[in-house]
């Protein structure tokens, strides 16, 4: 196959790892609005859900950046674990879950950006 | 969770097998012929074999073919070499192979289209910018913000001249009360006077005046506080702490004070201040803190305050104690408002700082959201709206008053609207080339965060000390080192 095809399908996949990017977000900004009501409201309801949007955001991170690796040089990464229902009972429960909540949030950030850097590579500015 | 990953097997309602490559593109697998791309309206997969099990293998193979440069004549060679098909399998017998080869189920699949997609019409942006009024737009949001910053109801209760003002004036500054509420040898408070400000809410009742019995003063204590606690669901205007104050030199602990403090107020939040104790003898002050303790109200909560030259005595006391018993929704308010604890009212203002970030990093990913498609550098005022909405809760944050508002934060939000005309922008950051992608975006409004921060940080710390507000100037030049040191960390 000719580089041009390469570089142009390899372009839309990296497009397509952006717009998973923006879905997950979607996932962060739930799982943000729940974990503050958990952490203001303090229901055991909330608590729950915000564990498992932190789980299925941390999966779809997960998917991600398998996919990410096939285009992109990088180690494989070890995600925080996600926090279990007891956690919340811990004196500093606020701060282990926003932590990785924003650990989590923050490897999507760096992926976003060396996805951003590789297109901008592939497509150079004018 | 979205189940898509490159390589996931589509099948459309014709039964056509074809390759996800993108939310936009599939590779077709026809009977006859290469794959070809497809878009994903085209295709309309509607199931997917189990995307985990399958997909990765395929995108390996896909990958692999690609960089291989090997060419493929039609769809078989193709299919078997992707799929890693024995020779004999036919084209009707795949769904049946990958079944059994992978172990997995077909299931429903669509594309979903991201909200932020619906976002970043930059045609439908650019009208809607035409008319958007970014000042009104400020000022409405500010309004809205500044509602979620809970204030505290305190009642100042006791007899005409106990001392309930000066005692106001001690705790929360001269600047709340009017002068005019201020008399000597005249009842100073008239019916229930409410002092506000955006910390606080203060009021000062009535005292028992010449002619009125104490039973009148009973009842109207007792009405006002059924009228305030009426709405069960509106707890933000209940009286949330009392303080009742009983004037130490030469006065009693009367019948009347008792049954206000024990029956009518709730024993969560009455502290009881004896005022002007600096005139008071020691045994007085025991005897009548006794009455007080027979009548089985503890010790900690009652104060013996004075406002002497050289700063009011008790009253730190008192503070430390009205902060233990409000509420938590509405401590961070009196701690700003008390003007007794410097030190707690300046780690108020930087214990905001997490708050801060958390706005701005909401701001920060809407505006990524918009520049998910990259957008002209001439549409990059769609950002504005984004960050009108920062600015507002960021000044609702660092409690910022109206007047500063106005005089300040207004005509900063204009130079903040100019430097977005197109021009100034890339005059300034002159890294942004013709279009405004997500990252860029992102660090734009993640830059213009901090520096607003930064700003009302410390206006709000001058105010705390006492000192001249700062003013709101645009800096290019710290604008830019913030976009430098944001975008370095956004690539680490």
């Amino acid at each position: 196959m000719s580089h041009d095809l390469y570089n142009s399908l390899c372009q839309e996949m990296l497009l397509d790892l952006c717009y998973r990017l923006g879905l997950a977000e979607e996932q962060f900004c739930l799982l943000s609005d729940t974990l503050l009501a958990a952490m203001s409201i303090g229901e055991l309801e909330d608590k729950q859900k915000a564990i498992e949007l932190m789980a299925a955001y941390s999966q779809s991170l997960q998917i991600i950046y398998a996919d990410f690796l096939l285009l992109i040089e990088g180690q494989s990464l070890l995600f925080p674990p996600v926090p279990a229902l007891w956690q919340w009972n811990e004196p500093r429960a606020e701060e282990i879950f926003s932590a990785t909540a924003e650990k989590l949030y923050s490897i999507a950030e760096a992926m976003e950006c060396k996805l951003r850097i590789k297109l901008a590579e592939k497509e150079p500015r004018t | 969770m979205n189940k898509m990953r490159f390589g996931a097997l589509l099948l459309n309602a014709k039964n056509q097998l074809g390759l996800y490559l993108s939310h936009r593109v599939v590779l077709a697998l026809p009977e006859d012929g290469c794959p070809q791309a497809l878009s994903q309206a085209e295709f309309a997969a509607n199931r997917v074999f189990a995307f985990q099990a399958v997909a990765y293998p395929f995108a390996e193979s896909l990958l692999k073919a690609l960089q291989s440069k090997q060419i493929f004549h039609n769809n078989k060679e193709t299919t078997k070499f992707l799929l890693d098909l024995p020779e004999n399998v036919k084209g009707n017998d795949l769904y049946m192979h990958i079944k059994q080869k992978y172990n997995v189920e077909l299931e429903d699949f669509s594309i979903r289209v991201p909200k932020s997609d619906k976002k970043t019409n930059p045609e439908q942006w650019s009208r809607h910018m035409q008319d958007y009024d970014y000042q009104n737009e400020f000022l409405k949001k500010f309004e809205a913000e500044k509602k979620l910053y809970k204030r505290p109801n305190i009642l100042v209760c006791g007899y005409t001249g106990s001392g309930k003002t000066s005692l106001i004036q001690a705790m929360l500054g001269e600047d709340l009360v009017p002068s005019e509420a201020i008399g000597v040898g005249q009842p100073k408070t008239m019916g229930y006077d409410c002092y506000e400000n955006n910390m606080v809410r203060i009021f000062d009742s009535r005292g028992l005046e010449l002619g009125e019995t104490e039973e009148e003063f009973l009842d109207q204590t007792k009405s006002f506080l059924r009228e305030r606690q009426a709405d069960l669901n509106n707890v933000d205007e209940h009286i949330h702490l009392v303080w009742y104050t009983i004037q130490g030199s030469g006065a009693r602990v009367t019948k009347c004070d008792l049954e206000l403090i024990k029956n009518i107020f709730s024993e969560q939040n009455v502290l009881i201040a004896f005022t002007k104790a600096d005139l008071m003898r020691n045994s007085q002050r025991e005897s009548m803190k006794q009455v007080l303790l027979e009548a089985g109200i503890d010790t900690d909560r009652i104060f013996f305050t004075s406002d002497i030259e050289g700063g009011s005595q008790g009253c730190m006391e008192l503070m430390h104690k009205s902060l233990e018993m409000l509420p938590e929704a509405y401590k961070d308010a009196f701690i700003e408002a008390q003007r007794l604890a410097l030190e707690l009212r300046i780690r108020a203002v930087y214990d905001k700082a997490k708050k801060a970030k958390s706005i701005i990093a909401t701001a920060t990913a809407a505006a990524g959201g918009i520049g998910a498609t990259p957008i002209p550098l001439s549409d990059a005022a769609l950002l504005i709206p984004i960050q009108v909405t920062m600015i507002a809760s960021l000044a609702a944050l660092y409690g910022l008053r109206e007047e500063a508002v106005k005089q300040a934060a207004l005509p900063f939000l204009a130079k903040v609207a100019g430097i977005f005309a197109a021009t100034s922008l890339l005059k300034l950051l002159p890294v942004l080339g013709s279009a405004v992608n997500a990252a860029v975006a992102a660090s734009i409004t993640g830059a213009m965060g901090l520096y607003v921060k930064n700003n009302f940080e410390q206006y709000a710390l001058a105010k705390v000390k006492g000192e001249p507000t700062p003013e709101f100037s645009f800096n290019a030049e710290l604008f830019k080192q913030f976009f430098n040191e944001y975008e370095k960390k956004s690539l680490n």
